[in-house]
């Protein structure tokens, strides 16, 4: 998979408590550094807080207490310049119905700024490395769960990250694509990316993740 | 397989593109239409007779501001593509304008009837440009406001902010606020908004009477917003996606105001229907306080049939308010009330479209008991019977057309 030379941060929670209005704290007083080239796997039983963090890391939602910093910025109060240095897989696959895959892929690379003559190349690279047939060419809206999921996680390494979040990003995948993804993960985070992932597959967690967090 | 990129590379022009086929473009534009279309009509029949027709122009600005206040940001957020968006990662410059854009044509909608009112022969051009230019300037205000109000609502939602508030009601438990400390500040904005918007109005009635231009008014309110547009917008735009995507997903934690309506509630509905009519309103409920809307709605209906507005404006007001009540059934089309594969599998496509028309029917005796007492007070054209008949007629015709929109988009994703 092309991965562009990192230029990697740690990334820092500090302190973070996050409740939703008045109920109890989902996640309370979470500190942690997650350093450039390791994978942080985070692991806990459903409702422990694993989509909340990475909700809050993707800056969907706001701490309640504390802080997260990518190096010294705050993802909150620069969330544009953070996100410049991040891939996302959301859990829901919320994808333009009426693009193909390489024209996802086109226009993040164009709205990033990161467009080249050499990124038609890249991203077909791209799109082989998930395992996405020749079907990609048609407008997502048609794709099967397993492609959809394909494309999201290679739109996430078309965004050329540091830092990949990733929330629960086997599901409905097959085996190859599964295999794929992983060696894919495993190389990122080799090559000095940082990541991040929910999954409840513990053996594939087990083969990406440096540690784990254990929520819940 | 070549592949064409040039309609790729057009579409690209968008923030947001390859959401909408070609069809479902025209689709959106006939709708719009079909919008405006109606609102004139219904302006030339409520602006009948009217003399002063700066007087009208400058009270539905005054109304407009209220509306706006209330429902700017039920209207725009949190803003559906926002996953999306962080892939591409626009500036905040871009983020701006996407949001702006989805927010102009409901804007240019609302000026509608002062442009018809102005427009009657002998066409009175500077009313129409003040009152269009003030209508524009409050819809601007309003999504000024609203867009950049996420960082304060979570510093209310957090304890960061608003700890006098907090402490005088611990003292005065009375006064306890029935809605989460994080919509404080949205709150605020509703009367600022209200507030803002009724002075542009009342200074373009004035204006328009001593003949003094509103322009220096209104282009100093646009030099203004266009200062406010050049912030910084990326912070704004996550924050305030993310307070109201929660505050709208009901999952602030706070108890219910009210308990949900129980199964038994539904008893004045056929029995193979009542599971999803039960199911739609309880979700509904927790999506829009409909039923507080519509109350404020008969007020207003009321309150102008007492007043002795033309019989026009009456009407025209009671028929805004059905179309309204009616229209808020669209929701149960939207994924998160009713996600597309699970309509299919519960029940047939016809089912829903009944189930459609009891939610709507919901409300009918509050608007027949509105109907009542405007066709007491004041005297709109048609019989009390005609109004509801009126009312029940919109609740199918609303139900038909979103159980078709809504399988429509079944049959496209599973197809």
């Amino acid at each position: 998979m092309h991965l562009r030379p990192p230029s990697p941060q740690p990334l820092v929670l500090d302190g973070v408590r996050k409740r939703y209005g008045t109920g109890p704290f989902v996640l309370d007083g979470l500190s942690r550094t997650v350093a450039p080239g390791t994978a942080l796997g985070l692991v806990g039983p459903n409702g422990s807080g694993k989509s909340t963090l990475l909700r809050l890391l993707s800056v969907l939602t706001h701490p309640t207490e504390g802080v997260i910093r990518y190096g010294e910025l705050d993802i909150h109060a620069s969330p544009r310049a953070y996100l410049q240095s991040v891939g996302i897989v959301h859990d829901a696959a919320d994808l333009p119905g009426f693009l193909s895959a390489p024209e996802l892929l086109e226009w993040i690379a164009r709205e990033r700024g990161i467009w080249t003559d050499a990124s038609p190349s890249d991203h077909a690279a791209l799109l082989d490395a998930v395992r996405l047939d020749e079907r990609r060419v048609q407008p997502i809206g048609t794709y099967s769960s397993g492609m959809t999921r394909k494309t999201q996680i290679a739109a996430a390494f078309a965004a050329q990250p540091d830092v990949l979040l990733l929330d629960e990003p086997f599901r409905a995948l097959d085996v190859e694509a599964t295999e794929a993804a992983v060696t894919g993960l495993a190389t990122f985070r080799d090559a000095g990316g940082t990541v991040l992932l929910s999954s409840h597959r513990a053996d594939l967690m087990e083969r990406i993740a440096d540690a784990t967090l254990e929520l819940g | 397989m070549e592949r064409d990129w040039s309609i790729a590379l057009a579409l690209m022009a968008s923030p947001v593109p390859g959401l909408f086929s070609p069809a479902r473009r025209v689709l959106r534009a006939v709708v719009w239409m079909s919008i405006v279309g109606l609102l004139v009509l219904l302006t030339l029949y409520a602006s009948d007779g009217v003399e002063d027709r700066a007087d009208f122009v400058w009270r539905f600005t005054i109304w407009v501001a209220f509306g706006l206040g209330i429902a700017t940001p039920h209207i725009l957020l949190p803003d559906p593509h926002l996953r999306l968006l962080q892939l591409a990662n626009p500036t905040g410059q871009r983020l701006y304008r996407h949001q702006l854009e989805r927010w102009i044509p409901i804007v240019l909608a609302l000026g509608v009837p002062s442009i018809v009112v102005a427009a009657r022969p002998p066409v009175d051009w500077a009313l129409m440009a003040e009152s269009v230019g003030a209508t524009l300037a409050i819809g601007l205000l309003a999504f000024d406001a609203y867009a950049r109000v996420g960082s304060r609502s979570w510093d209310w939602q957090d304890d960061r902010r608003g700890g006098w508030l907090k402490s005088f009601i611990k003292k005065a438990p009375l006064f306890r606020l029935f809605v989460p400390y994080g919509l404080v500040p949205g709150l605020a904005l509703t009367l600022w908004i209200a507030l803002a918007g009724s002075v542009l109005a009342i200074a373009g009635r004035v204006s328009t009477a001593q003949d003094w231009p509103l322009w220096p008014v209104l282009i100093g309110a646009f030099l203004l917003l266009g200062l406010r547009a050049r912030r910084p917008f990326d912070a704004d735009f996550y924050a305030t996606n993310g307070f109201w995507a929660e505050t709208f997903r009901a999952a602030l934690g706070t108890e219910e105001e009210r308990e949900p309506a129980s199964f038994d509630a539904v008893y004045w509905v056929p029995a193979p229907l009542k599971p999803s009519v039960w199911a739609l309103l309880v979700s509904l409920d927790r999506r829009l306080p409909l039923g507080r809307f519509i109350l404020v709605g008969l007020v207003v209906v009321v309150g102008l049939a007492a007043s002795g507005a033309p019989s026009g404006v009456q009407a025209a007001a009671l028929a805004l308010l059905i179309l309204a009540k009616n229209a808020a059934v669209a929701l149960t089309a939207s994924a998160s009330v009713l996600p597309r594969p699970w309509s299919l599998s519960v029940q047939s496509a016809v089912r829903w479209f009944g189930a459609r028309v009891f939610v709507n029917l919901r409300w009918t005796l509050l608007i027949a008991v509105g109907a009542l007492l405007v066709t007491w007070l004041g005297d709109p054209p048609g019989s009390l019977l005609i109004w509801i008949g009126a009312d029940v007629g919109v609740s199918v015709i609303a139900a038909a057309l979103v159980t078709l929109a809504a399988e429509s988009q079944v049959v496209r994703q599973l197809a």
